[in-house]
């Protein structure tokens, strides 16, 4: 390993560890990072600020900032809340369908927007729901766990759902139709095997007195609380309509016509903001996820530093040159991504993994590297509690909601809580992924 | 508030446009009063024991639910008795009673309290 090397790659793995330690802190030492990894990259002679600046890539903070302002459009027409709600009618309190119904309300939702989002609307309903139920703490951890899972297989399922896939469409390495056909199925699967196994064999619900007065209850006092939320139309229409051309747009508008999906999806949220003039110059001025942006481009910034110096095409190498099948290398390349996200978080691991897959993907069907990356990813954010952008969310807004059992005992969501559902989505997505490469690879 | 009371509240609170309400915020069990108060669409603000005394003057009113009247005893919420007192009458041009149940209650009212009918200037 030559010095820049070493140095540069010190500084982006010190940064990625750093934060996922503080996260607290996280913006800080990230942005600290890349300007230091700047200095140091023009200093050893590898690359010059500008360019690292001018490599960044901006079609993917455009898309991440744009579908972020679409989304909060739509909070704002209460849709969410309200299917939250429905949900929790027709499932009738009883704790089986409240957690399959949330799930796949979840994974639907999160397809189109951001996990934060779509937890943030939908839990305030479910933890209501839950408290009224009276559940217990197994039951607790396996219902808001695998709505945390169901949120990120969701989000790997579109090519809009959650950055790893957005990135993937903003850097042209897949068209968004050529991912979702290929993303949406494996995800698919994935929930459903986890479902099974988790209604089936686990059963969280096993224990729990069952009480036809307290669940009918539970669903009467939810539908009063919410009684007077009325569906926005005039917010909710022009936005669903601008997103549907949006999509249509990024399915049959080939790249190489110069509109490329960051053009598409910036000319789609203007035109959605400007039928509510007013509600957008607040949303822009106020909802605009700058954290998120500014964090990104942090690890772009370091990224594209430790890529002058060579060593991704180096990794990548190496992984070649292993003694094993080329099935087997590719393999090793996805558990090894899987594993890294659970440690370091989706964001930095697929920044950094990428340019690993785009040297891979010269030598494999480049779907397959990259939509089994996509899954690699989405099953190493669901190994822990932390590695998920929306967990540390999930466990404030548990805590706060003071669940309790049917005892009065205080009910928790923490990292430990959620080790074991961590554990068995991890090894069923990453499974499934793995299964997906080698279909896909021949 | 999600009992019978909130149909009372939702046909009650549009007629009364242009007039300023507060929604007393006390309760002997945990309720989400964002959500409660998002349903009435800014109509009413949040008060508790000690702001309510903002809304007093000549023009100002306290109305609670009744549960059950008679001619001397009423049945009323227990944040009524940490409510009212004698100051607090003389503040308010009305202090009213609205009856919910219209009929002499059939079980001992566990979360209720009683208190004195002629505490309140007008019962509906």
């Amino acid at each position: 390993m030559s010095r820049p090397q070493f140095v540069l790659t010190m500084i982006l793995v010190g940064a990625i560890v750093l934060q996922a330690m503080l996260p607290r802190l996280r913006l800080l030492i990230v942005t600290t990072a890349a300007g230091l990894s700047c200095l140091l990259s023009a200093l050893l002679g590898t690359a010059k600020t500008p360019q690292l600046l001018a490599e960044v890539p901006w079609d993917v903070l455009v898309i991440l900032i744009g579908l972020g302002l679409l989304s909060e459009v739509m909070v704002t027409s209460r849709l969410f809340g309200l299917l939250a709600v429905w949900s929790a009618e027709k499932s009738r309190a009883s704790p089986r369908r409240v957690l399959l119904y949330f799930a796949v309300g979840l994974y639907a939702v999160s397809g189109l927007v951001n996990n934060l989002t779509a937890l943030l609307l939908v839990l305030p309903v479910l933890l209501i729901l839950l408290k009224l139920m009276g559940v217990d703490q197994r039951q607790t951890s396996w219902t808001l766990g695998v709505l945390l899972v169901a949120c990120n297989l969701g989000g790997a399922a579109t090519p809009i759902g959650d950055f790893p896939a957005i990135l993937l469409l903003g850097r042209g390495s897949m068209s968004f139709s050529g991912y979702l056909v290929r993303a949406a199925p494996p995800t698919v699967l994935a929930l459903v095997l986890i479902l099974l196994v988790v209604l089936l064999v686990i059963r969280p619900d096993r224990g729990v007195m069952h009480n036809q007065l307290s669940e009918n209850l539970s669903v009467a006092v939810i539908k009063k609380l919410y009684r007077n939320v009325r569906l926005d139309l005039g917010v909710l229409l022009p936005a669903l309509f601008l997103l549907i051309l949006m999509l249509v747009a990024w399915m049959f508008i080939p790249v190489s016509t110069g509109i490329t999906p960051e053009v598409i999806c910036w000319v789609g949220v203007a035109a959605a903001l400007l039928f509510r003039p007013s509600l957008a110059e607040r949303l822009l001025r106020t909802r605009v996820d700058f954290e998120a942006a500014l964090f990104l481009l942090g690890l772009f910034l370091m990224v594209g530093a430790v890529r002058h110096t060579g060593l991704f095409a180096d990794l990548a190498s190496a992984i070649g040159k292993l003694p094993l099948a080329p099935w087997a290398q590719l393999v090793l390349f996805l558990i090894l991504s899987g594993a890294t996200t659970g440690l370091f978080s989706a964001g930095p691991s697929m920044a950094a993994l990428l340019e690993v897959a785009e040297t891979l993907a010269r030598r494999f069907p480049p779907e397959a590297v990259y939509v089994g990356l996509a899954l690699s990813v989405c099953a190493g954010s669901s190994l822990l509690l932390t590695a998920a952008t929306s967990g540390p969310l999930l466990q404030t807004l548990t805590e706060r909601a003071q669940l309790r059992d049917q005892h009065g005992v205080q009910v928790h969501f923490g990292f430990f809580h959620f080790l074991p559902v961590g554990l068995l989505s991890f090894a069923v997505i990453q499974a499934v992924a793995v299964l997906y490469v080698l279909l896909a690879a021949g | 508030m999600v009992g019978l009371e909130a149909d009372f509240l939702d046909v009650l609170l549009p007629r009364l446009a242009g007039t300023e309400i507060g929604l007393l915020r006390y309760s002997l069990v945990e309720v989400d009063w964002e959500r409660v108060q998002a349903n009435y669409h800014g109509r009413a603000a949040l008060i508790d024991m000690v702001n309510f005394q903002d809304f007093s003057g000549k023009n100002g009113a306290i109305l609670t639910f009744l549960y059950s009247h008679s001619q001397h005893i009423t049945h009323v919420r227990a944040s009524w008795l940490r409510l009212i007192g004698t100051d607090v009458r003389a503040q308010f041009r009305n202090i009213i009673g609205w009856d919910v149940l219209r009929r002499p209650l059939e079980v001992y009212p566990l979360w209720l309290v009683e208190t004195m009918t002629h505490d309140f200037s007008d019962l509906v």
